[in-house]
């Protein structure tokens, strides 16, 4: 039994290493990270129209020039400037109104109209928090003079212009990198997707050989031989990928081959569901290859899960990639511990187990089996109850 | 002459074929699954996951070593706020840390021992507001009104302290800035991500229901390239009108704004769906077998998403980016609908990106014209 598990595991393996398609998964996360390479936003142009032509407003221009992020250019017509972030040759419109400067040393209100491309959600909202901070130290740096003019020394200006040092920090993902934001769920969904596929194909075609189906010990031995493919996979995507493209990656080696393991487990659970649900390995591809969007949707790192419904939270909790992303991003990126994991770890085990459990029992009922375990039981019932009615009564 | 008979020839043979594939759309399960049930099924999940739109009431963290009256204030206006909602630690910041990082709240505020004695003696203390940046979207909200409950304190405490020194406060500058986001046309942040997943699922979809037609024509017929045309253009009005349905049902549930024609629009969509039906006749055409086909399927059209410049603008890419951005019909669909929604997108423009999709049948029709038969018959 085991020596047939064995080979049929090895078998599976090389099988796997001649026909190396699973490599398409790194060509495709290769391609896709070329686009994430500068780590962050940098040298969006924006415009800056100035209404005004002072020192104070040429200052300002100055200052917003410091940012990596954006690459300024001044326009003297703010039509012209609203013309080109129409046709999406700039980013964002920053208008520095007429008589700036006179009504900044008058003391009156002044404001600064900006105006950015809210189509790409990420990029305008990094630039409205960075923008935002130069502009607090201009203003600072501005209220600084006044001040001084008027006598206060500047240990004293700086106590009385922020009697309380407010700060945010960001965590895990300092220089807030759109790889990490994207990477830790997109890559376990493509993990568990790939794996699906293969697990699910392999499934079918063992099931639909011409010689007959094999013993159960060679199916689960072909797809345990599937697994070592997976986790060297998972050592590059969860390990090497991080390190490529510059972001947090906290996880030893085994720490990572533990969390993909039971993923693999699970998933290897719901491909045993889909193989008796699908039947046609085409189906596999009319079916799964849709599903890789709103699966990454779901996984609650790009969207939390607690600002979907009710019933998508179940849907996506009835995924064992929900739990792994948890986990992983857990581990990798936020530096928990694997023991912190051990509900995410049982809650992808139980997902599997259920799955399987559901795969087996559509099995059992498609070959008539459960037809047979029920007429055995009805047929035990019955003798049973003969027995009872046999026996002497004292009446 | 000749001329003449070979395009009325063409012309026979497409709408033969185009007659012919009508009443079949129907007939069986698969090709309800692809044109109707799972596209919605999608349309739905996405739809419902980012419902809200704006996140509101975030889960936040504090801990207040201090719980004085500023403290507590801080405290109180933070949790008034529209996007967090305030969970006491008490003292155990290494508690709220380890729910941090199990993503069970997305921020801590850390407000330090003798918090407002220092802040009176002018000793300016730090209250910290840590976020996960990692769950961006979530992180950067719940810390939204963080630095506007600072600013408003500070001004508050200004007087004070400038008393306590002995001179009056100068007027100073009153400048405000303004940060808005233009071409939002609902107000939630997460539209253009539905909206790109929508056009970009229907791609999908397009691609795969054509290389399944392709795999599944009859081995009797002499299949001929106005034949392959004239058995595809059922699905490409098909496909044209559900994207039209989904962008029209995106609108209608996200009350959002629509400044472009509709017309235009579906001129873009019809000429987007040819364009993905060639890169099904490509993919096709140049794979072995149909399984192979749908395995490239993923690496081609899950590139395309990367690049439209959803994620990361196209004006922010590597050049090589750029390069591969401008290669994908998805790149120049989305950017013209969501020009024809909001931007002031004229007729020509939408001439200019019908013509650069259609660059991509025409392309790949002189790649594929002699292989495609052969590859019929090789099935």
């Amino acid at each position: 039994m085991l020596k047939l598990f064995l080979s049929s595991a090895v078998k599976m393996f090389f099988y796997m290493l001649m026909r190396p398609m699973w490599l398409l998964l790194l060509v495709s996360v290769s391609l896709m990270s070329l686009v994430y390479v500068n780590g962050t936003i940098t040298n969006l142009p924006v415009a800056i129209v100035d209404q005004d032509h002072t020192t104070t407003s040429r200052s300002l221009i100055r200052s917003l020039n410091t940012s990596s992020k954006i690459d300024v250019l001044t326009y003297e017509n703010s039509l012209q400037a609203y013309d080109d972030i129409n046709s999406r040759k700039l980013f964002a419109v920053f208008t520095i109104p007429r008589d700036f400067e006179k009504r900044l040393l008058n003391g009156e209100d002044v404001t600064i109209p900006a105006y950015g491309d809210a189509s790409s959600r990420l990029a305008n909202g990094l630039i409205q928090v960075d923008i935002r901070g130069i502009y607090q130290q201009i203003l600072t740096e501005y209220n600084t003079r006044v001040m001084r003019n008027s006598g206060f020394s500047d240990p004293q200006i700086n106590i009385i212009l922020s009697p309380i040092k407010g700060q945010t920090m960001p965590l895990y993902n300092a220089g807030i990198s759109f790889a990490a934001i994207t990477f830790p769920g997109l890559l376990v969904m493509l993990l568990q997707h790939t794996f699906l596929i293969a697990s699910t194909r392999t499934n079918l075609t063992l099931h639909s050989l011409p010689q007959g189906k094999p013993p159960k010990i060679v199916i689960f031995g072909s797809l345990c031989g599937l697994i070592p493919i997976w986790l060297f996979l998972s050592l590059v995507l969860f390990g090497l990928w991080p390190w490529v493209l510059g972001y947090r990656q906290l996880a030893s080696i085994p720490a990572i081959l533990v969390m993909t393991f039971p993923l693999l487990l699970g998933v290897l659970g719901l491909s045993k569901l889909l193989t008796e649900c699908l039947h046609r390995t085409e189906m596999i591809y009319l079916t799964l290859a849709f599903l890789t969007t709103p699966v990454f949707y779901l996984s609650g790192t790009i969207w939390p899960l607690d600002a979907m419904p009710l019933w998508v939270q179940t849907v996506s909790r009835m995924l064992p990639s929900t739990w792994a992303t948890n986990m992983i991003a857990g581990v990798n990126q936020m530096g928990l511990g694997l023991s912190d994991n051990l509900f995410n770890i049982f809650m992808i085990l139980f997902l599997g187990a259920i799955y399987g459990s559901l795969g087996f029992f559509i099995a059992a009922l498609r070959e008539g089996k459960i037809r047979g375990y029920i007429r055995k039981i009805k047929k035990f019932m019955h003798s049973n109850n003969q027995k009872i009615d046999n026996k002497p009564s004292i009446s | 002459m000749e001329n003449q008979r070979l395009i009325l020839d063409f012309w026979h043979r497409f709408k033969d074929a185009f007659n012919d594939e009508i009443p079949d759309i129907f007939k069986r399960f698969t090709f309800h699954w692809l044109m109707w049930i799972l596209p919605l099924i999608i349309f739905v999940i996405i739809s419902s996951i980012f419902y809200r739109g704006v996140l509101f009431d975030l889960p936040v963290g504090y801990v207040d070593q201090d719980k004085s009256i500023l403290s507590r204030e801080i405290v109180r206006d933070l949790n008034a706020g529209a996007h967090a909602n305030l969970f006491n630690y008490d003292n155990q910041l290494e508690s709220a840390e380890r729910d941090l990082e199990k993503a069970k709240i997305y921020a801590i505020l850390y407000i330090p021992p003798n918090f407002e004695a220092d802040v009176l003696a002018g000793r300016q203390p730090t209250p910290m507001l840590y976020y996960n940046a990692l769950y961006y979207s979530a992180g950067l909200y719940s810390i939204m009104d963080y630095s506007g409950l600072i600013a408003s304190l500070n001004t508050q405490y200004r007087t004070t302290m400038a008393t306590s020194i002995g001179l009056p406060v100068p007027k100073l500058a009153q400048v405000n800035f303004n940060y808005d986001g233009l071409f939002n046309a609902s107000g939630n942040s997460m539209y253009f991500q539905q909206f790109s997943a929508v056009v970009h699922l229907l791609q999908l979809f397009v691609v795969t229901t054509t290389i399944y037609i392709l795999s599944k024509l009859p081995k009797r017929t002499r299949p001929n390239y106005p034949f392959v045309l004239g058995k595809l253009a059922p699905y490409t009005i098909w496909y044209t009108m559900l994207l039209m349905f989904e962008i029209a049902m995106l609108v209608l549930f996200s009350d959002a704004r629509v400044s472009g024609s509709p017309f235009a629009m579906m001129f873009v969509v019809f000429f987007y769906v040819i364009a993905a039906q060639s890169i099904g006749i490509l993919l096709y055409t140049f794979t072995k077998n149909v399984l192979d086909a749908y395995t490239y399927i993923g690496v081609l059209v899950g590139l395309a998403l990367t690049y439209s410049g959803v994620v990361v603008p196209e004006l922010s890419m590597p050049w090589i980016a750029r390069f591969i951005s401008s290669l994908e019909p998805l790149t120049y669909a989305l950017n013209k609908l969501f020009d024809l929604f909001l931007r002031h997108s004229s007729y020509l423009s939408v001439l200019k990106t019908c013509a650069i999709l259609m660059i991509y049948p025409i392309i790949i029709t002189v790649l594929v014209r002699k292989r495609l038969v052969k590859r019929l018959h090789s099935q």
